[in-house]
């Protein structure tokens, strides 16, 4: 259910992005995302529900590339940086402070691959 | 010929865009926003008519949009206790989303209700990504539900200010062990402020409405509204 909310919205930041940039008479051929490990987005059903919300838009029949990254804690104490685990949560595995997230929540329209239509 | 284009722009960029709108407005008349959250049946509704009852003993105004994916039975349930509430109907969607807010923001803006809060959709998956404008985030750990559910939902609970544990007059019966959810509470989420409450007995209702009154007095839209008055 989640996914249909967040290919819905993938759709309309790149219509939105090429409105802004007053881009037309082009396909976009392919989209690629970066996708934090803890983003809780399920790629298969992003892109299930993707091809839905394409359809009839400009974006029909367009790729997705999924590009990932790793989930990354860092301590407010002792500032160490150290891999997010489900041991450890946001506590720093070294001296026990509190911990931070550094990245791991990614969920960013990375850029756009455009074909020319029409152009003979 | 193909041609790459840089966006870098966040996916819910047009949703964070309308949660900002909420926020500023609704800071400008001095609401403070509370975004609640938590499973279905943890208590939300019942622990909101009970902090609300406190918090207008005080003379404080407070109003309440409740999401569910069906039924206004919750907004009902609410009307007594509160100043203003509306039911928003999702029709099945796991969460709400700052466009679902949007258009109870005019009447909301004349009203300009000290409080403001939001009942998310029983969902401890969902909500968590969709900013609403807030400036508190409350989640509730019901006594009933097992223990461990911040160690399952870790996402939820991190991002929340507030851990209500509620249903704490079950705590006996259900053989609910305060130290063991702490335990993971503290591991997840080790920012976040705990708080025992019941609805029936209300037990820690007046502490929850004391540490919400905190925070609104150090978030700046409250001060706003705190000096204008
Ligand atoms: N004993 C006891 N029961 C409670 C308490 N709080 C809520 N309940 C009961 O638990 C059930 C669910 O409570 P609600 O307040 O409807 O829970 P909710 O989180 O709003 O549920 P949804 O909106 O459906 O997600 C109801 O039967 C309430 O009367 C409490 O503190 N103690
Ligand atoms: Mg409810
Ligand atoms: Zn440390």
């Amino acid at each position: 259910m989640h996914e249909v909310s967040l290919a819905r919205a993938v759709v309309n930041t790149v219509l939105d992005a090429l409105k802004d940039r007053g881009i037309k008479e082009q396909r976009v051929t392919s989209i690629t995302l970066r996708i934090g490990d803890l983003a809780q987005v399920d790629l298969e059903s992003l892109e299930f529900a993707f091809s839905f919300a394409t359809l009839e838009t400009e974006l029909e029949s367009c790729m997705l590339i999924f590009t990932t990254k790793d989930a990354v804690v860092m301590c407010t104490t002792c500032k160490q940086q150290s891999p997010y685990s489900m041991e450890h949560f946001y506590r720093c595995e070294l001296c026990g402070g509190a911990c931070e997230l550094v990245s791991g929540k990614e969920f960013d329209v990375v850029s756009i691959e455009l074909e020319s239509v029409g152009v003979h | 010929m193909k041609q790459l284009i840089e966006l870098e722009d966040h996916i819910l960029k047009k949703a964070n865009s309308e949660a900002l709108l909420l926020r500023e407005t609704l800071a400008n008349v001095g609401t403070l926003v509370i975004n609640v959250m938590s499973s279905p049946g943890s208590g939300k509704t019942e622990t909101i008519s009970a902090l609300s009852d406190e918090l207008r003993l005080h003379g404080d105004t407070v109003a309440v949009l409740v999401g569910d994916c069906a039924t206004d039975h919750d907004a009902q349930r609410l009307v007594s206790h509160v100043d203003w509430v509306e039911q928003i109907v999702t029709k099945g969607v796991c969460h709400l989303e700052p466009r679902m807010l949007v258009p109870y923001l005019p009447e909301l803006l004349a009203l300009a209700p000290r409080y403001l809060f939001i009942e998310n959709v029983g969902n401890l998956v969902c909500p968590v990504d969709f900013d609403l404008g807030e400036s508190i985030r409350v989640s509730l750990l019901s006594t009933t539900e097992g223990e461990d559910k911040p160690a399952k939902y870790p996402d939820l609970f991190r991002t929340c200010d507030i851990t209500v544990i509620s249903k704490i007059d079950l705590a006996e019966v259900v053989e609910f062990s305060e130290l063991r959810a702490r335990t993971f509470l503290d591991q997840v989420a080790p920012n976040t402020k705990t708080i025992k409450v019941s609805a029936r007995t209300k037990e820690g209702v007046a502490e929850l409405a004391q540490a919400i009154r905190e925070v609104a007095q150090r978030s700046r839209g409250f001060e706003t509204s705190i000096t204008e008055s």
